[in-house]
């Protein structure tokens, strides 16, 4: 590697260090490669629009459009009472409700801001009387990790397209490892509870309330069916699905009163926006990430990572590593865009199912998003409830530890993420 | 006193086409990449939804139902990252935030927007060369419906440049802002 290229990549990570949008970054810095390196230009202009122009896209602003109207038309609050109806017997059944709840609504909604968003507004006052509330705005947060592991996920479809490998797949994969972090994370939050002595069990388990809040949440709970039967039953397209499930939800609201007109433009635009966000950095992320593969960085880093160790063990390990502090620093749409083709050989190499370890590195960024410095779901939670950040990680940490564990066993276990796959498909 | 208030007022309603289209740039000003999010986005959900209904209880189907939507897509994002700019809502890593003043800080912000502007800048200038490219070599869509429109990708591919330089826009109108907010020692 030439010290020009050596000089771009400190640069660009430079440049991103210091706070630039990382769009503009990886830019800047792509196009500097590219100069020093004499590849033909034109490919810049090119790259804004054909980044972008993949049909698997239009399903991102979708499955958070289906999240934002479920929480405005009252049917999330039916689903934590569905949680409620299950779990709250037992000792810290509020907050295990609250875990349950997020993973109801994440398989709706395919984003985790939108899901701290959403039940951060809900739950957080709910249950700030039987806990404390930065321990409640932990909960929340912690538990909107699942927006994006338990399908549908704007992640999964991201690394879909950059990986090759199949959104519906990938959808049916992530289903077991997010029941597995849920139940994880309910087990921690009873420890707590016993600790603490929070929200000590008031009612007994009635099997006729389950049934009225499962008949309740009828609507809510019809949506997940649509989205993954749609695509499983042949029907449609991941994107085709979002679009079902959008109309659906929309219909629904509007039957049940609780949406107008103008509330639409509201919604759509919210969604719309995100993808403004997400979309360039896609694009440029894409070109950055071709231009180091024809400079040979990948194999360099190939080489380097498998030179470690001989050891499956130490490197799945390492790249473990890699990923969890690329997902403390940095946003995990650059992080999958940059690093697949990086790591994507090396993988390859240890002879790893594709499904399994985008499954086992999407569940590893996650945790970045409740971990400073940067952790969208810690700034949702804290905007919304008035939390400090820090507090708010502090008080984070035991369902963290819980999320952890689980990840040990997604890593350990490729049947975990495989078994529904080969299942069903 | 009042009366001069009054002829100021009149002044402002005074229907001339100066004034007129002040009203219009006002408007446009503060609300088109809101508008142009909606929109696209609305019409690209319609346009697959007829598609897959058409497909599941009629047994048709479109060729360019995909396609359209897309395009519409890709003008959606460009209008819905000047809008981020407008926001300062691109993602990025603020660590540093919390750890240099506020002078810092300004002049920091300052450095970002002129990045901004370079990558905008090259952006442009080379979609602009792309855009110049189809229309030489004639490219038209994939789908049949649209080629026989005669329609060249260089119209759909305006959405680079264009929503390129409503960044810029954006840049320059925050960048005076930002500036605004330092003197009067409002920088958050």
């Amino acid at each position: 590697m030439s010290y020009e290229v050596m000089a771009g990549l400190v640069g660009t990570a430079i440049l991103m260090g210091i706070g630039v949008p990382i769009l503009v970054a990886l830019g800047l810095g792509t196009i500097y490669l590219m100069w020093v390196c004499n590849y033909p230009l034109l490919v810049v202009g090119q790259v804004p629009f054909s980044g972008i122009d993949k049909f698997a896209f239009l399903a991102v602003p979708l499955f958070i459009l289906t999240g934002d109207i479920i929480a405005h038309s009252g049917m999330a609050r039916q689903l934590v009472r569905l949680a409620y109806a299950m779990f709250g017997w037992i000792q810290g059944g509020l907050g295990a409700s609250t875990l349950i709840g997020s993973g109801f609504f994440a398989a709706i909604s395919g984003s985790n801001s939108a899901t701290a968003a959403a039940m951060g507004r809900m739950m957080i006052p709910e249950m700030e009387s039987k806990y404390t509330r930065d321990y409640s705005g932990a909960i929340v947060a912690c538990g909107a990790c699942m927006g994006i592991i338990i399908p549908p996920s704007i992640i999964y479809i991201i690394y879909g397209s950059v990986a090759g490998v199949s959104v519906g797949a990938l959808f049916i994969a992530g289903i077991l490892p997010g029941i597995l972090m849920i139940a994880f994370m309910c087990v921690a939050n009873y420890f707590m509870c016993k600790v603490h002595r929070y929200d000590p069990p008031v009612q007994k388990f009635s099997a006729s309330e389950l049934l009225k809040a499962i008949w309740d949440a009828k609507f809510a709970l019809i949506a997940p069916i649509i989205i993954l039967g749609s695509i499983y039953g042949g029907i449609a397209t991941p994107t085709e699905s979002a679009v079902i499930a959008v109309a659906y939800c929309l219909i629904v609201s509007f039957l049940r009163k609780k949406m107008k007109v103008s509330d639409m433009s509201g919604l759509f635009l919210r969604s719309g926006v995100v993808c403004g966000v997400l979309m360039p950095i896609v694009a440029l992320a894409t070109l950055f990430s071709e231009t180091i593969t024809m400079l040979r960085i990948p194999s360099l880093f190939t080489n380097a990572i498998l030179g470690i160790s001989e050891s499956e063990i130490i490197i799945m390990f390492s790249l473990f590593l890699i990923l969890f502090i690329a997902g403390m620093v940095m946003d995990t749409t650059p992080i999958i865009l940059i690093l697949v083709p990086l790591i994507g050989p090396i993988v390859t190499n240890l002879g790893l199912d594709p499904v399994h370890w985008g499954i086992a590195m999407i569940t590893t960024l996650t945790i970045g998003f409740v971990t400073p410095p940067i952790g969208i779901n810690l700034y949702v939670v804290s905007s919304i409830a008035k939390i400090p950040i820090v507090t708010l990680f502090v008080k984070s940490i035991p369902l963290i530890i819980a999320m952890l564990l689980a990840l040990f066993f997604i890593y350990v276990f490729p049947q975990l993420s495989l078994w529904l796959v080969q299942f069903i498909l | 006193m009042k009366k001069n208030v009054n002829s100021e007022d009149y002044n402002k309603n005074k229907p001339s086409m100066l004034n007129l289209l002040k009203r219009v740039f006002k408007f446009l000003d503060s609300k088109i990449e809101e508008y142009a999010i909606t929109v696209f986005y609305f019409s690209f959900t319609v346009i697959l939804l007829n598609e897959v209904i058409r497909r599941y209880f009629f047994a048709a189907s479109t060729d360019w139902s995909e396609e359209v939507a897309r395009f519409l897509f890709v003008f959606l994002v460009c209008f819905a990252a000047a809008y981020a700019v407008r926001e300062r809502g691109h993602l990025r890593i603020s660590i540093i935030d919390n750890l240099v003043s506020k002078k810092i800080k300004f002049y920091l912000y300052i450095f970002y927007d002129i990045c901004f502007l370079i990558l905008a800048v090259a952006i442009i200038y080379y979609s602009v060369q792309i855009m110049q490219l189809q229309i030489r070599t004639d490219t038209l869509a994939m789908s049949e419906s649209l080629r026989k429109l005669n329609l060249n990708m260089a119209y759909v591919y305006a959405a680079v440049p264009l929503g390129w330089a409503l960044m810029i826009y954006r840049l320059i109108q925050r960048f005076i802002l930002t500036i605004k907010e330092y003197k009067e020692g409002k920088l958050e």
